[in-house]
Formats: structure tokens, sequence, C-alpha cells
């Protein structure tokens, strides 16, 4: 029983510290593959420190965590010493119970929630965006709440009343009596339940994801917003850091908190007590004044190669920008920080939001509780927006830099007449196999049938993409709305599911580079960063036909900063900031200006560029009655 | 005793709590440099009358005059009355010092003056060179002397006590009883002591007010509520008595379990129903001839000092303290002295006391299942 118990204790601790170890050894790591380990480096950690999105996102959520930490202890403890005193016990019982409930809840309940309220009342006072930092603020003020409480009440039961009594009875009016007897003996729950809406602050995406309004992003939201690409290894070294930080102040406060218990046998303990506070505060300054204290690059240089002229006549004003996660060049790796680049530029300041999907940016939108003043959707769901009536049509006479879009990219079906976006990036789906592991020649999605294959093929974990290579198999319309047509095309995918090993979105950055699986259907851009790690993967085109897909820039119908918006618009199609974009993306540019500039290192590339022409279709917005039915297909797929 | 002023004095009290009244109509005066104790069972009430003299707590009426002045709704931190509280409520995170010199500090004091003072209180309680000694460290003892400087250092007209004593073993109670005393003397200040220890009240009180479901019963000297109690329950409470049904035949004249004694009480109606008391210690065990009322034996304790045997007289139970030894199932007769008999009115208490059957009520009640046994909370 003894060793049973030493054994599980071991596999207990290696199951909580296994998973951060790993993540601290490849923080290291000079590849961002997540299985072989090629040299020490610190390139990761450059990375993030470079990075002034996740710098700021670090500052934010900083930021976030003290500020509402501080109010929730005020509020908390004051609010426990009420619910104390309360004469009445089915009162106390009652309040006790509302207070936990918050606590309970699934934070999507609680989030929502408050994105409800906070809408209502912004509507209600006639706000033009209800949601904002404030409201961030006051929703992690509400969750920290019950945590305070939750830490104060007990020790305020545990010192009881007699001691507010003995020093009143000493001469102490109510108010002396609490900060002279009271405060100094329940300080230990008042510092615990702060460092646990600290803490708790820190991390919270759910409720964050619903309650934050515009330019205003933390650490965690910044995170799940990066799957347009996979999550790079720079998240495992700023995730080390984090974790290092937290472990060096838990060790510090319980080192001192041993410390004063130890005293207080023999001294007074208020002294170890204003340790602390001055170490937790001091942690807290120095993390930010480091932050903050980030220098700046000149622009100067950078200035001279611009093709327009830029006033600064919005100098002061603020754009707010929404935009898929890791998709524009951040300043990495002596590349081009973009977002600087403008606001130096032109001195307005740029909020910078990131979504992970069309469905998750469109939701946003529609709810009407922030204002972007520009955003990148993709091209089915520019379609949706433009026939919600949810997009300003664009004055392309500010934008003469339009003249750089390759006319194969004008014109196109979601905006026939150019009135409403400006393309930015251009991709395509493909076959990527491994050249060991598939033999003979690869030309068509049917491989991914082959039972020579079985338990090698993946594919995608999402519907729309998985049909649409069964749909290409089956000579249709991708965008079809006929019954038929998809029943047949969910039939084909069930007699995939033999062959399948998985349906994966991101893993396939570390399957198919890591020999652990012989065929993948994935975007053309990421095949390349795969092919980094691994020579043997080959990319190729199907005969069937691919999908293609290009995410622009458009101004939504409730942009508050129009004339901002088409600066910066013209800016990203500046020659040089679109091929730093497009070097970063890694995806196709509709730039002619990045396409034919030597400089541009996938000039020609045979992947993102074919010379032979392939057979491509776009997604068209698909009617909710289509699209429910091939929902419910698919989710027979996946049962099947 | 007469001419000394009141320095407290309540009047007409009542509280209620939940709609029960947990002090009903009480009033009481204490004269200046008076040791009075307040004592009762649990839930009689003397802690919540405590803490309305200390203020913390406002009578729903009646009036509480200090020095002749009604102080009703005077914070507590307003009045020249300090409380030594049941578990002392030190200070933990003060030590010796700091706790003491606490009042003076709030008061601003200047630190001179505090030392002085402070080191003058140690010396009081014997505790000098304890100055720098954390809370955590003391022992009861120890701990009660701090509470006791912290609260004379501020030169309180009135002291509380409520159940200082409580937490300390027996013999260093009677120790504090003592070293309680003589402060007392030595300061010259009003005590006011509550306790449910009956031999405590007897042995410390200038005057003792005896206490029962928010009424005061007795009060008086400790000689008088032990001597002349006016109730069943005063005299059960102080002290063991038999209290057995009576009727009074005449002055002189009473006649209990069919036998005519002769007492020292007058003043009762011919024929008055009464409770007639009869302390263990008065009554001697004789040769069943020779006794006035005769009894068996059923049971015998030895307590050292002397015997506790109960004997059954017609079913009552009767409890006799004797040198002498008897068996259990032995046929005895009881002698009863004239002095021995104090003869009370029927109260409400009648009939719940003075049979030993069994010592406490509590053992009565355990076993009735329409009782709810009621602890007191604070």
């Amino acid at each position: 029983m003894k060793t049973l118990g030493k054994i599980i204790n071991a596999l207990i601790f290696i199951f909580l510290y296994a998973p951060i170890a790993v993540m601290i050894v490849f923080s290291f790591n000079s590849s961002r593959s997540t299985y072989v380990f090629e040299k020490f480096s610190l390139k990761w950690y450059g990375e993030f420190l470079n990075s002034t999105i996740t710098i700021t996102a670090v500052k934010n959520t900083l930021l976030l965590a003290v500020v509402s930490a501080l109010i929730a202890t005020v509020f908390g403890t004051i609010a426990s010493i009420g619910i104390y005193n309360l004469k009445s016990k089915t009162a106390k019982g009652a309040i006790m119970g509302v207070t936990n409930i918050p606590m309970m809840n699934p934070d999507v309940v609680t989030g929502v929630s408050l994105m409800l309220l906070f809408v209502f009342i912004g509507r209600f006072l006639g706000l033009a965006s209800s949601l904002s930092v404030y409201t961030i603020l006051i929703a992690h003020i509400t969750f920290n709440l019950p945590y305070v409480i939750l830490n104060v009440l007990p020790k305020l039961r545990q010192v009881g009343n007699t001691y507010t009594e003995a020093a009143r009875d000493l001469g102490c009016t109510y108010s002396k009596a609490f900060l002279k007897v009271i405060f100094p003996n329940i300080y230990s729950g008042i510092l615990s339940g702060f460092l646990m809406a600290f803490t708790l602050s820190l991390d919270d995406f759910v409720i964050s994801y619903f309650t934050n309004g515009t330019g205003f992003q933390t650490l965690p939201l910044l995170i799940y917003s990066k799957t347009k690409k996979s999550v790079k290894p720079d998240i495992y070294a700023l995730s080390t850091v984090i974790f290092v930080a937290v472990l060096l102040l838990l060790i510090l406060v319980n080192s001192i908190k041993a410390k004063s218990e130890k005293q207080q046998k023999t001294k007074r303990s208020s002294k170890a007590k204003n340790i602390v506070l001055t170490v937790v505060s001091a942690t807290v300054c120095i993390a930010i004044i480091a932050y903050s204290a980030i220098p700046s690059e000149n622009y100067n240089e950078f200035s001279k190669k611009l093709k327009c002229k830029y006033t600064t006549s919005l100098a002061g004003s603020t754009l707010n920008v929404f935009n898929w996660g890791e998709y524009i060049s951040d300043g990495i790796d002596d590349t081009l920080n973009v977002i600087e680049a403008f606001e130096d530029t032109t001195g307005i300041q740029v909020n910078y939001d990131n979504f992970d999907s069309n469905e998750t940016m469109y939701s946003k939108l529609k709810s009407g509780a922030v204002a972007y003043d520009v955003i990148i959707p993709s091209d089915y769901m520019i379609e949706r927006l433009k026939n919600e009536k949810m997009l300003r049509k664009l004055d392309y006479s500010k934008i003469p830099n339009y003249k750089f879009i390759d006319k194969k990219y004008k014109n196109l079906y979601f905006d026939e007449k150019n009135e409403y976006s400006v393309p930015y990036s251009v991709g395509k789906t493909g076959l990527i196999y491994n050249s060991k592991m598939v033999k003979g020649k690869v030309d068509s999605w049917s491989v991914m049938w082959d039972e020579k294959y079985k338990g090698q093929v993946l594919t995608f974990n999402n519907s729309r993409d998985a049909f649409s290579i069964a749909q290409f198999m089956l000579g249709q319309d991708v965008n079809s709305t006929k019954k038929s047509d998809w029943k047949a095309a969910a039939q084909l995918l069930k007699k995939q599911n033999k062959v399948l090993q998985a349906r994966v979105m991101d893993e396939v950055f570390t399957k198919m580079p890591g020999n652990n699986a012989a065929i993948a259907p994935y975007y053309a851009g990421d095949f390349l960063t795969m092919y980094d790690s691994n020579e043997n993967l080959r990319f190729v085109y199907p005969k069937e036909g691919v999908n293609v897909f290009v995410d622009s820039l458009c101004v939504p119908s409730n942009a508050k900063n129009y004339e901002a918006a088409m600066m910066f618009i013209n800016f990203m199609l500046e020659p040089e900031v679109a091929l730093a974009n497009a070097e970063y993306i890694c995806y196709a540019s509709p730039n002619t200006a990045v396409v034919n500039n030597d400089n541009y290192s996938l000039k020609g590339n045979e992947i993102l560029y074919p010379k032979k022409k392939v057979k491509e279709q776009y997604y068209h917005n698909i009617d909710s009655k289509t699209r429910n039915y091939y929902e419910k297909l698919w989710e027979e797929v996946l049962l099947s | 005793m007469s001419n000394k002023k009141n320095i407290l004095e309540l009047k007409n009290i009542t509280v209620s709590f939940d709609g029960e009244k947990i002090l009903d109509d009480i009033s009481l005066s204490i004269s200046d440099k008076e040791f009075v104790t307040l004592l009762g069972p649990s839930g009689c009430g003397k802690t919540t009358t405590l803490r309305i003299i200390a203020g913390f707590l406002e009578p729903d009426s009646g009036d509480v005059f200090f020095d002749g002045e009604i102080i009703n709704s005077l914070p507590a931190n307003k009045r020249n009355v300090n409380t030594i509280f049941q578990r002392y409520a030190l200070f933990p995170h003060l030590n010796v010092y700091d706790n003491i010199a606490f009042g003076l500090k709030v008061k601003k004091v200047p630190k001179d003056e505090i030392k002085k003072r402070v080191k003058e209180m140690l010396k009081l309680v014997n505790l000098e060179g304890f100055e720098k000694r954390s809370i955590a460290k003391l022992s009861g003892g120890q701990q009660q002397r701090v509470a006791i400087a912290r609260a004379v250092i501020n030169k309180p007209k009135i002291l509380l006590l409520d159940e200082p004593l409580a937490a300390l073993d027996l013999k260093l109670r009677k120790d504090m009883q003592t070293e309680l005393k003589n402060i007392q003397k030595q300061l010259g200040i009003t005590f006011i002591f509550v306790t449910h220890d009956q031999e405590e009240a007897l042995s410390m009180s200038d005057k003792v007010v005896v206490m029962n479901e928010g009424k005061i019963q007795h009060i008086g000297t400790p000689q008088d509520i032990y001597n002349e109690p006016v109730n069943a329950f005063v005299a059960d409470f102080i002290g063991e008595s038999n209290i057995i049904d009576g009727v009074m035949l005449d002055d002189f004249k009473v006649k209990i379990e069919g036998v005519t004694l002769q007492c020292l009480d007058k003043g009762f109606k011919t024929n008055e129903a009464v409770d007639v008391v009869i302390r263990p210690e008065d009554v001697d065990i004789v040769h069943p001839e020779k006794g006035l009322i005769t009894g068996e034996v059923t049971s015998v304790t030895f307590l050292g000092v002397h015997f506790e045997i109960i004997v059954d007289v017609n079913g009552f139970k009767w409890m006799i303290q004797t040198t002498d030894e008897s068996k259990v199932g032995d046929k005895v007769g009881l002698l009863i002295e004239p002095d021995a008999i104090h003869i009370m009115k029927k109260s409400k208490y009648s009939g719940l006391y003075g049979d030993y059957s069994s010592f406490s009520d509590e053992m009565d009640e355990i076993s009735n299942p329409d009782v709810e046994i009621v602890s007191e909370e604070d």
C-alpha cells in the first residue's frame, strides 16, 4: 500500500509537471519543431520580446490583473465585513449562496450574460460601441469578487467579534478598531484573496473574450487567436517566462510567510507583512515598467521607400483593426513592424485585435458591441457582410496603391464592382504527402482513399474543407445547394473513414514533418513551413480542383475613423509593407509589386505561384438551410 | 454602606432577540468600589447585562445611569468602563507591552507616560520582564494577567469581568480569586463580575445578584442568599438543598412528611403551603426510633471530608452530608434542629428543585424528548 501510494504520488507529480517541462525544453529549441530538439537557442525569447503585439498583450494582461484584483480586494473585503456582521442568519446564508453561484457558473454563462448586460446598457445610453477596456475591467472585478470574499470571510470568522469589542472597549471607534486589530489579523486572507484574483484575471479567456472591447487584447485572447497559423514556440518561451515568474512569486510569498510565522512567536509580524506587500507590488511594478520600456524603432529610412505621401492630419486619432492572429508582419527577426511603422508615419494610434475564424469575427461585429474601422474577412464572409449591409463602400481615390493589385484578384464574385474590398492575401488548399512513404505519382485526391495508406491519412477537421475534397472528386460545385450532391459527398467521406488516421487542423504541423502521417490536405503556404523541417514532403494541386480563398481588407458600416481606415488600407498595399507581410504570412500575395520584386524570397515559388493553371473554386456564402443540412451530414460522417 | 453613592444604576432594562426576552425588567443599583457578582446558569442574561453596561448593546427599553447620567446610547469607546473578556481577546498581532499600552495609545497619551504606566501595571499583575513576549507564548494565567493590566491601565470607574476565570484550572482559579480581590482593593474601583460558579460568587463578592431566565431572582450579601434564599431556584442554585413541600400550621410550626417540626419562621397564613429548605449538612442521621422522620438509604458516596448519603423518605430523596457512615438499605431516622429549617413562599420554581433523584436538571431532561437542551452561545 505504501509503495503504491508513492508510485501514485510520483505519477501525479509527473502528470502535473511533465507538460511544463516539455514546454520549457522546446522553448529553447532552435527550430519550430515540436518533436526534434535541434539545438539550444534563445531565438524564441527574442521573438516574443521583439513582438510589440505580444508585449502589448502582456502589458494589458498585467495591468488588467493588477487593477481588477486591487479593486476586487477592496470591495470584497468591505463586502465580507458586511456579510459577517449581518444579524439574520437566513440573510447571511442567502447572500453567501448568491455570492458563490458565479464561482460555480461556467465562465461562458458569466461572460455571455455580462456581455448582454453591457450591450443592453450601451444601447440604452446610445453608445456606438458598448464594450471597452472598462467593460472587461468590470467583468474581471465581478468574477474576482467571490474569490476575495471566500478568502476573507473565513478569516473574519476565525478572528471573531471579540477583538473589535475589545478595541472599542479600549477607546477605538469602529473604523479605528478595524484598522488596528481586525486588519492585521485578516491580512493573510486579504493577501491570498488578492493573489487568487490576480492569477484568475491573468489567465481568464472566456469571460474576457465576451466582454472585451476594441484595442485591449490580453495574452490569453492573443494566444487563442493564433490559429490561422500554428502556435509558434515564442508562445512556449512566453509561457515559460510567466511560469518562472509565478513560481518565483510563490516561493517568495511562501518563504516570507514562513518567516513571519516564525517571527510571530518572538517578534511583531507587521514588518514581515510589510515586506510581502512591498515585494508583491514591487514585482508587479517592475514587470510593468520593464515591459513599457521597450525601445521603438526608427522609421526614417523606411519612410523614404513609401510610394505615397501620408499626412499626419489624423494624428492622435485611433484606428481599430480586427485581423486574423499572426497575419501581419510584427517586427520579429528584423522584419518590418507594420503597425508601428503605420503609427510612426501617420501619428494615428492603432488598436489591433485578433480573431480566429470568420464566424467569430462575424458574431462580434453583429452584436454591435464593438466598432472596428478595418477588418480582414475571407471571400464568402465578405459576401455575407455585404448582403447584410454591414460593410461600407471604400473610397478608392484615397487608395492609389490599389493599382498594384493583380487584375485577376479584382472583380471577384463577392465584390464584382470593386466597391467594398481590397485583397490582402491569397491561399489555396492542396495535398501534402511524404515522398518516402507514398510511392508513385500523386496528382489526385483519390490517394486519400487508397487502402495502401490505411492509418496514414489525415484530413481537415472542419466540415467545409473536408466536404470540398469529396465534392471535387465527384466533380460537383462546392457551393451546390442540391441536397443530393451533399448526400453523395457524405457517402464518399464515410468510405474514407477506414483509411483515416485523424481529422486535424494545427496538429498537421507536427504530424507531417514528424513522419507520423503520409498524406494530408492543407493550405499551400503552410506547406512551406512544414517543408522547412522535413524535405521529404511534397505538395501537389490535385487535378480535380482545389479551394482558393482571398482575405481582403474591408471597412464595417459602423466604422468611426473612415479616413484613417482608407489611409491604413493604402498603407498595407505599399510595396515594402506588402512584401513584409507576404514574407511573414507565407501565403500568395495579390500585390504585383511584391510578386515581381526580386527581393521577395518566394518570388516565382512553384507552390504559391504555380505556372500551370490550377483548377480552383471559391467558397460562396451558403444559405443557412443548406449549411444546416451539410452540418448534419458531417455529424453522421464523424459518427459512422 | 447606605451613604455610598450609586455609580451605576439599571432601571427596568428589557432586551429581546428574535422575539425572545433575554432580559426582562432588570433593575439594579451598584455602589462605588463594590464587588458585585452576577450569578446564574447559562442563558440567564448575566452576560447580556454586562454587555449593556459595557455599551456593546442598547436596551430595548429602560435606562442605564452612570454617575447619575443616562448613557443608554453612549458608545463603548466613550464609557469610563473597561472589560475583561471571557477568552481575554488579547490582540495576537501585538506583544504584551503593546497590548497593555493599546488603550493609552488610542487616547494619544504621551509615550513617556505610557511607558511608566505599563511598567506599573506589569508590576501590579506580576509580569515584569514580559514586555516583548508574544501573546501566543503566554500561559492561560499569564494571558489573564495581561488582560487585567490592559483593562485597568485605563483607570476605569468600573471593571467588567466576564467569566474571567472559567478557562483556568481549579487551583489557579483559587489563586486568581484572591488576586483579583486584592487588585480590586488596591485600585479602589467597582468590579462587576459575571460567573456561573456559585462558590466563586460567594467567596469574592460584596453583593451577589442571582439571575435566571432574564430576571433577577435575589440580590443580597453572600450570607443572605445562602441562608435566606427567596425561592427554590436560588436555594438550589446556591449550594445543595433539600426542598420539601410543607404546610405552615402556625408561627414556628411547620408540617412536612406528616410530621410537625419546630422552626424559627413566622408571618405566614395559617395552613399556607410553603417550600421548606433544609441544607444537607444540617440533617443528622440517627437510629430510626430516635428520628422525627424515617427513610431508607439508597446511596452512599465517600467524598473525603464527609459522606453524601441519599435517603428515600416516602419516595422523596433527601441528601444528607454527614461524617457517620451508613449502608445502603439501612433504615434510618432523620433529626432536624429548628434553626436548620428555612421556610420560603411558594414560587414558580416550587417542585422543580430540591429532590435528589438526580443532581442536575439536565440529567432529568436528557431522557425527555419534549425538552430541548439549549446551551448559551456567548
